[in-house]
């Protein structure tokens, strides 16, 4: 009987050797050149951004509309609560179905669009994530850049009625650019068409990139950062009059690849004239541990309107518990609160885990049970989006 | 840039590209993760040490590289699960690829046993791949995986049992099938 397993074993062991050998067929050459445009494009993402390409809208087009950052707010205190609710629990990621439905029109045009700051009264705290359990509403990922030229800073966008439409979406948002807080949003007036794992941007016949490499690398991470969360791999780029897309410096790009996975540290976005604030992903090594993820977001570089979400003298120590898990032992040498720089620390640590693969985050070190939403007693969700906004076009 | 590039392709570019091909069994999904292993290697080559080999280096890339994969896989065919309805459900779920032009060429038993090499779990299919179709020895297996022989060892022998209790059933089948 033993011997019989062991020749079942042995002739197994045979199969496997006669597995085939599996050829690659790329051209060696070709792939060198997608592989340096990769790395020339993530390379000079800390210069500065001379312009973005915003176009001059009609803003008499649009009635009633407000979008609300995450945790806010509108006319009265009940609906407040509702739209934080939606916000932050209705932004599931459908981004696929959304994408899905980007040739769609919206049915009513708004004509005035405001942006309605947040509003914190003290007994609510902000939250900046987007969790998958919260389907209510679908959104779509709208990417602004940074008034300091450098990073990019994905909004995870939903309406109450959940009628999106890419195209309409980022220019009325992108009409709120200054209210926000951001230079504006590098994609506004495209349209996203996809297709399974592959996706089309199409541009309008008069889209102007500001010269420079900063601008086209702002744009490049863009698109990236868009699609981040979805199944695309590939974006196929052009003109609404079929010419391919002329990417600046890059010269003629027809496609991007998509990386299936881009490690990040979640940053603070503070602008001070509109004091608005949203996580911001710093994009790190690929080797990076989450240690070092860590460390980035504790340190105080990052550029200009960039803070560490971690406050001072907070240091954190990650260990992997699962695949899925990861176990964060956070120790202060001052006495943490139960409040929103908690809460901000809280969900940038999420976000940055989520970057790196992780389902949950198991919090340890924190002198408080519960935070929010948050019981800390058991492994947190991370996120599957982050900075919602409810576009409110009533 | 180019010479290492040139270098390491020339050395390793098609055991790399078939150790990723097996584990996540997607040409187009392999030649992109191909792409960023070169990326990794390329952006953090004057960081390496030689503590371990170039080869066993590359390979742990790989495999880190495929695992990022798969967890991002998961998350998002976990997102789609709870999203999309049921119908649509069997479409997402159903990511099963055709054979390979390589693999459908061979016979019956090879084919049936890549089909089989899924139910592996990612470390028992790595240390497979590795030990069996890269005739990878146990202490290179090891190194890349940075485990110790015995974890590699045991993990084999798991992997194996499960394969060969999978045949086993497979031949169980054919045999009912037969005697009706």
């Amino acid at each position: 009987m033993k011997q019989n397993k062991n020749d079942r074993r042995k002739e197994l062991e045979k199969d496997l050797e006669k597995f085939p050998f599996i050829q690659d067929h790329q051209d060696k050459d070709e792939l060198y050149n997608k592989i340096s445009l990769q790395m020339m494009e993530e390379e000079p993402k800390k210069r500065k951004l001379v312009i973005m390409p915003i176009f001059a809208l009609v803003a008499v087009l649009f009635l009633t509309a407000l979008i609300l950052p995450p945790i806010l707010i509108d006319q009265s205190g009940e609906d407040s609560m509702d739209i934080a609710t939606e916000s932050n629990e209705g932004g599931e990621d459908n981004s696929e179905t959304l994408h899905d439905e980007q040739s769609a029109e919206l049915s009513q045009i708004p004509s005035e669009m405001e942006v309605t700051e947040r509003d914190m009264d003290g007994s609510e705290l902000q939250s900046y994530l987007v969790f998958e359990k919260f389907k209510e509403n679908p959104f779509i990922i709208a990417v602004a850049a940074g008034m300091n030229g450098e990073q990019i800073i994905p909004f995870a966008i939903t309406t109450k009625d959940g009628q999106l439409n890419y195209t309409t979406t980022t220019t009325l948002v992108a009409e709120q650019a200054e209210e926000l807080g951001v230079a504006g949003f590098p994609l506004q007036g495209t349209e996203i068409n996809r297709k399974g794992t592959e996706a089309d941007i199409i541009f309008p016949e008069d889209f102007q990139m500001a010269g420079g490499s900063s601008s086209d690398v702002m744009l490049h991470n863009s698109i990236e950062q868009t699609f981040q969360n979805s199944q695309v791999s590939q974006v196929n780029l052009k003109y609404k009059d079929g010419r391919p897309f002329e990417m600046g410096n890059f010269g003629t790009v027809e496609s991007l690849t998509i990386a299936s996975s881009v490690k990040v540290s979640y940053k603070l976005y503070n602008y001070p004239a509109t004091e608005s604030k949203f996580l911001v992903p710093i994009k790190i090594d690929e080797n990076a541990t989450i240690e070092e993820a860590f460390q980035t977001m504790i340190d105080n570089e990052g550029g200009e309107y960039i803070d560490s979400a971690i406050p001072a003298g907070v240091s954190l120590k990650g260990e992997e518990a699962s695949e899925e898990l990861l176990s964060v032992t956070i120790t202060t040498s001052n006495k943490l609160e139960p409040d929103q720089q908690s809460i901000t620390m809280i969900e940038a640590v999420l976000a940055t885990a989520a970057s790196f693969g992780y389902e949950h985050v198991q919090l340890q070190g924190l002198p408080f049970r519960s935070i929010d939403r948050y019981d800390l007693s058991n492994p947190l969700e991370t996120p599957v989006a982050v900075n919602p906004l409810l576009m409110d076009t009533n | 840039m180019r010479s290492i590039f040139e270098s390491l392709y020339e050395k390793y570019h098609q055991d790399i590209f078939q150790f990723i091909f097996y584990m996540v069994k997607n040409r187009e999904q392999t030649e992109d993760l191909v792409q960023e292993v070169y990326i990794k290697v390329l952006k953090s080559y004057d960081k390496f040490k030689g503590d371990s080999s170039e080869k066993t280096w590359l390979f742990s890339i790989a495999r880190h590289v495929t695992i990022d994969f798969f967890r991002k896989q998961e998350r998002k065919r976990k997102r789609l699960l709870e999203f999309f309805d049921w119908e649509k459900k069997g479409e997402q779920i159903k990511d099963q690829q055709p054979l390979p032009e390589e693999i459908a060429e061979k016979n019956e038993q090879i084919q049936i046993l890549y089909e089989h090499l899924d139910k592996l779990t990612v470390d028992q299919r790595s240390v497979i791949i590795l030990r069996f179709i890269q005739l990878m020895s146990i202490q290179e297996t090891a190194d890349i995986l940075g485990w110790s022989i015995s974890k590699v060892k045991t993990t084999q022998h798991r992997g194996m049992k499960v394969l060969q209790d999978l045949m086993a059933d497979q031949r169980k089948e054919g045999d009912n099938y037969e005697a009706k």
